[in-house]
């Protein structure tokens, strides 16, 4: 069977044996989250394969296969799972200091490419 | 006014004269045009093995007018989504953006797709540009969004572009900005996200994953489909968003509402001459009914059979001779060359209520690639 154009975000897709996914939405909130596990023969045209570990014979075409560690704080409906306000995906901050107390932080963040 | 070409494969004099002896990257021309210029481009640039295409040097004006990029199949012919930016190409590390646009007004992207960056395929990363034009761009499969306004770009036009696979398709596109025929699918958290003071008219959002279109405040929405989001609705307003207006579209088979406002009633958003159907949680939450449209909503005309669709689930959004409200459907048929790839966009706002009477332009924009 052909997938074309479908959106698997977030889920196992239906897998069978042979099967062929042409630009595909199979993007995984966690890095190296092993999908279509024990199915052989499968294709991926095309699709994005972002924190997805794909089968060993996979076929692999012009794929998005980045390994990305998402921020909690920048996809609030996503489900990650919940992180401090000083969490690992900080790249800066700016402090409001008034007669030497800190009265706010504002936190920069980025997904962090692994 | 200079005409310029860009092909990675070519194997001459790399002057960027003709397709024979054009350029080999299409950053050349991004330092070398100037307003007026047409710089042509056919083929693949693997930027894996070089940089990010920056905007940074120059940019078109009122006078001469905007710099001109066209994306050309092999044959020369323009046609869209054929030059093709490529951040993961293969021969060598992928990059964090395709393109970063750092500034300079009156550019017109044409015919070009942005793919495989890690994070955004195209990103505004400074200076606010204005009067940007992208016409028959494709942005997907990005492991952040399809098209990032992050620097808010201003007075920019989107024509028959389309984002799919990426986290939202596009987002922060800045305010006074217009999306005319557009698709934004499959991608993993919004369709649009992060808008105000945007247009859009007839364009197509479905099958995203956590809101399809997704608003702040005073935006116009006329002639539009939102079918089918996974998790949420088909329009959503956050809480205190205001002034929006939503006119003439579908709101379809969405996992939660068709209209979605984040507070109670009186945040001054109207819907009205919209069809909704099956929607998980009801149509309409937060927001009164338009007592034009058809849903479930106590003001609404009455709940229709179904969306009027040919075909939703095959992605043939087209309405059929006997729907309802079939004021909205416009035929585009968008090629972008490869067979597999085919959109139909169902749009547009006709303003009488007769069913099959001035209410459908079928085939107005059915030429292709072309508008």
């Amino acid at each position: 069977m052909t997938f074309s154009h479908r959106n698997f975000s977030f889920q196992d897709p239906p897998c069978s044996e042979g099967d062929v996914f042409e630009h595909c939405n199979v993007m995984q909130l966690q890095p190296a989250t092993a999908i279509c596990v024990g199915v052989a023969g499968l294709t991926f045209r095309h699709c994005n394969l972002v924190n997805c570990q794909v089968p060993g014979d996979a076929t692999v075409e012009h794929c998005n296969a980045a390994q990305i560690s998402r921020c909690a704080h920048l996809h609030k409906k996503w489900e990650l799972p919940a992180e401090p306000d000083n969490c690992p995906h900080v790249t800066s901050t700016d402090e409001v200091w008034i007669d030497g107390l800190l009265v706010d932080t504002t936190y920069h963040r980025e997904d962090t490419v692994l | 006014m200079a005409t310029y070409y860009v092909d990675p494969a070519a194997g001459g004099a790399n002057d960027g004269s003709d397709w024979t002896n054009a350029w080999v990257d299409v950053q050349t021309a991004f330092d070398t045009a100037v307003a007026g210029d047409i710089v042509y481009c056919r083929g693949t640039q693997d930027i894996s093995t070089t940089a990010i295409v920056d905007v940074d040097v120059a940019g078109g004006d009122t006078v001469t007018g905007h710099i001109h990029f066209i994306g050309c199949d092999a044959g020369g012919t323009a046609r869209a989504g054929q030059f093709t930016i490529d951040a993961n190409g293969g021969g060598g590390a992928q990059k964090a953006n395709c393109l970063n646009v750092a500034d300079f007004d009156r550019l017109m992207i044409e015919n070009f797709s942005f793919t495989g960056a890690s994070g955004d395929g195209v990103i505004v990363s400074a200076g606010n540009p204005e009067y940007w034009v992208w016409r028959q761009c494709a942005f997907y499969s990005n492991g952040g969004d399809g098209f990032d306004g992050a620097n808010k770009p201003r007075f920019g036009l989107f024509i028959r572009c389309v984002a799919y696979s990426n986290v939202d398709g596009f987002a922060n596109t800045g305010t006074t900005m217009r999306f005319v025929f557009c698709t934004s699918r499959n991608n993993s958290s919004e369709g649009w996200n992060y808008n105000s003071g945007v247009t859009y008219i007839g364009c197509l959002c479905f099958e995203n994953t956590t809101d399809n279109l997704s608003l702040y405040s005073q935006n116009m929405v006329f002639g539009c489909v939102f079918d089918g989001c996974t998790n949420g609705s088909g329009v959503l307003f956050a809480a205190a968003r205001y002034g929006n207006v939503i006119i003439g579209c579908r709101g379809t088979n969405n996992g939660d509402h068709g209209i979605e406002q984040g507070a109670a009633v009186g945040e001054s958003n109207i819907e009205d001459w919209n069809l909704f159907h099956n929607n998980t949680n009801g149509d309409l939450q937060n927001i009164v009914g338009g007592i034009h449209s058809y849903g479930d909503d106590g003001n609404h005309i009455a709940d229709p059979a179904g969306d009027g669709y040919v075909n939703a689930g095959g992605d043939d959004y087209e309405l059929d001779t006997t729907a309802t409200h079939r004021r909205t459907a416009v035929q585009l048929d968008w090629d972008l060359g490869s067979p597999t790839v085919a959109y139909y966009v169902a749009g547009g706002l006709v303003p009488t209520d007769t069913p099959g009477v001035g209410g459908v332009v079928e085939g107005a924009y059915a030429e292709g690639a072309w508008l």
